[in-house]
């Protein structure tokens, strides 16, 4: 069996060493290219969102590489996302590959169907080495985190751009090859004194901070988001994402298993502008932006693909969100037509728009527009 | 104090233009189609800039560069975004502004700025030619009028028609039927700019209208469209006598800053 399942940033590597650890075969796709977007666009239909289309791409060219198996969370709605598998699954069998493909779904507090599948999918192991893989992963998701939460800080500071992109690429790869915990520790300690070694500059105000919200698949992917992220740190300004993937798992995934849904306190925020789920993270977005404001950040950024329902909710509260509590919003939606020109010239004129907010408000002197 | 000549640079997907400045006087300023070289374009429209300012590029302080291709003008010493430049350069001719309107060849822009002309936000339209001038300009063609002639021919129409498509490919698909339909030319070219006012203030509506409102860009040049649009709003707009190069001279004054930055 040779185990493939599609890129969302650097999942890859957690997900990648949880299952080999598990003694199985992993075949990953290459990273996203063009040619994994043609791909995916020609075999899917027109109106999925960009999600699907790349998982697609991603599928077939995992399968090109010998890949027979393919892994694929579930869902349970409002959002699309929780059919995709299924409707993956139909267009590659239409496409003629033979795979076969396990569709995780959310345990919704019954385990028992969670571990019979994930049984047949690993075979006979050792609960031993279940838990030494489980903690790799985890090491290394938590690992990323941290390095990804550095490095936003570092960037916007850099002497020479591209300095933190570079030395992160390196890293990240040091953190893949790392087989064992002790050596993801290593890497993961390694690169955070790399990245605060790089040299940044100490003069001027502080950089302006932004909040990226949205729809996760876009928030973590550079490859579909035109890598706002790194662009808007190379414009100056330091991001906080919403979404790291270890807090994700910590609130779904683990408080799924064991239901300890609490009341969330994040969501409290978002209750004057919106009151219940809506799916996906619309309900997130809102809140996040509201947290962002009352944290004093200097504007928000939301992500999303072409026509995210949940996503589509929040875009039309965000203005009231931002007119009351005084933050610049700027959504930025992507699908296979969008162009990293437009998406620079867009982030350029947020970062003018938000430095000359700062010199309104008096936080700073009058500064230089942004330029490149 | 004896201030240096500067430019500003405005590449855009139709047309380039450059603008020299010194002061508050300019001095000179070009406007030339794109076509499909644009730093050969930006070099061209600075040339013819310079030849109408009499100097020589040797003289200019500071150039900065705006548009799309902004990136494509390796001369220039810092790049700008449209927006920004739009912005400053509205407020300098019209120092009430506090809504800016370009409806530019590819794309069109709604951006809202305060007393010091500075923006506060900013709409833009999304992978789309509705609301733009390259809508018009498709349209011109399959009525085989010229594109500068469409607002005083939109004066004369008589009959209200509606293009309801946004879409400019299926918005043709109309136009051709009303042609075969045997409706006047005139009245077709008012219903088209009712489209593109239509397009626009919806932009606009995101942003909020703010008193008062400048219109720049090409588009600004045809008088059917700034009078849709100027009910549409409920106000009247102000026209610069050049609206195509309020880009560029935006990007000038900001190389004037600069430039007085540079020599602190």
């Amino acid at each position: 069996m040779k185990l493939t399942f599609a890129h969302m940033g650097h999942l890859y590597i957690p997900i990648g060493a949880l299952f080999r650890h598990l003694g199985l075969e992993v075949v990953l796709p290459p990273p996203s290219s063009k040619r994994t977007l043609s791909l995916g666009c020609q075999n899917s239909p027109e109106f999925a969102c960009l999600p699907l289309k790349v998982n697609v791409g991603n599928y077939i060219e995992a399968i090109e590489r010998g890949a027979d198996t393919i892994v694929m969370a579930g869902g349970i709605g409002p959002c699309r996302f929780g059919f995709y598998g299924e409707v993956e699954r139909e267009i590659l069998q239409g496409l003629g590959y033979e795979f076969t493909m396990f569709i995780i779904d959310p345990p919704q507090g019954k385990i028992g169907p969670l571990l019979k599948q994930l049984g047949s999918l690993v075979g006979p192991v050792k609960p031993r080495d279940v838990i030494y893989a489980l903690r790799l992963c985890w090491e290394k998701v938590t690992g990323i985190d941290r390095l990804n939460r550095l490095a936003v800080k570092v960037r916007p500071r850099e002497v020479t751009r591209g300095e933190t992109t570079r030395t992160m690429t390196d890293i990240l790869a040091e953190v893949d090859r790392a087989e064992t915990i002790d050596a993801t520790r290593a890497a993961v300690n390694r690169g955070l004194s790399r990245l605060a070694g790089i040299p940044q500059r100490q003069d001027g105000p502080p950089p302006p901070r932004v909040g990226l919200v949205g729809e996760i698949y876009v928030v973590l992917e550079p490859f579909v988001n035109l890598e706002v992220e790194t662009r808007l740190g190379e414009l100056g300004c330091e991001v906080e994402r919403s979404i790291y993937l270890s807090d994700w798992i910590r609130r779904h995934v683990i408080g799924d298993i064991f239901r300890i849904l609490r009341p969330d306190p994040l969501l409290s925020l978002a209750r004057p502008y919106l009151g219940h789920f809506v799916g996906g993270h619309g309900l997130d977005t809102v809140a996040h932006t509201v947290e962002y404001a009352r944290r004093g950040f200097d504007g928000v950024i939301q992500v999303m693909p072409f026509t995210c329902m949940p996503e589509i909710v929040a875009e039309s509260i965000l203005p009231r969100v931002s007119k009351e509590l005084g933050i610049p919003v700027m959504t930025l939606v992507f699908d296979e037509h969008s162009s990293d020109v437009g998406v620079i010239t867009r982030l350029e004129a947020f970062t003018d728009l938000i430095m000359q907010r700062r010199v309104r408000l008096g936080e700073i002197g009058e500064c230089a527009v942004t330029s490149v | 104090m004896d201030r240096l000549p500067v430019a500003g640079i405005d590449v855009g997907s139709l047309s380039a233009e450059a603008v020299i400045m010194r002061g508050d006087e300019v001095l000179g300023y070009s406007i030339l189609p794109t076509g499909a070289d644009s730093r050969g374009a930006a070099e061209k429209a600075l040339a013819v800039a310079l030849e109408n300012a009499h100097m020589t590029a040797g003289d200019l302080a500071f150039i900065v560069a705006t548009g799309y291709g902004r990136i494509s003008v390796p001369f220039a010493n810092k790049r700008v975004t449209e927006i920004t430049c739009h912005a400053k350069g509205a407020h300098f001719l019209f120092p009430k502004t506090r809504t800016v309107i370009d409806i530019g060849g590819q794309d069109s822009k709604v951006i809202q700025i305060d007393e010091s002309g500075r923006v506060v936000d900013f709409a833009m339209n999304d992978k789309c030619a509705a609301g733009t001038g390259r809508f018009l300009e498709v349209m011109a063609r399959a009525l085989e009028v010229d594109l500068e002639a469409m607002g005083d021919l939109s004066k004369k129409s008589r009959k209200h028609l509606v293009i309801s498509s946004m879409c400019t490919v299926f918005a043709e698909s109309e136009v051709v039927s009303l042609i075969a339909r045997g409706e006047a030319k005139e009245d077709i070219i008012s219903a088209l700019h009712e489209s593109v006012a239509e397009r626009v203030s919806s932009l606009a509506q995101r942003v909020g209208v703010l008193h008062q409102v400048t219109m720049t860009g090409g588009v600004a040049k045809n008088e059917g469209v700034v009078r849709s649009l100027g009910q549409k709003l409920g106000m009247p707009m102000n026209i610069p006598p050049e609206p195509q190069i309020v880009g560029a001279l935006g990007a000038a004054i900001i190389s004037r800053e600069l430039a007085d930055g540079a020599g602190r």
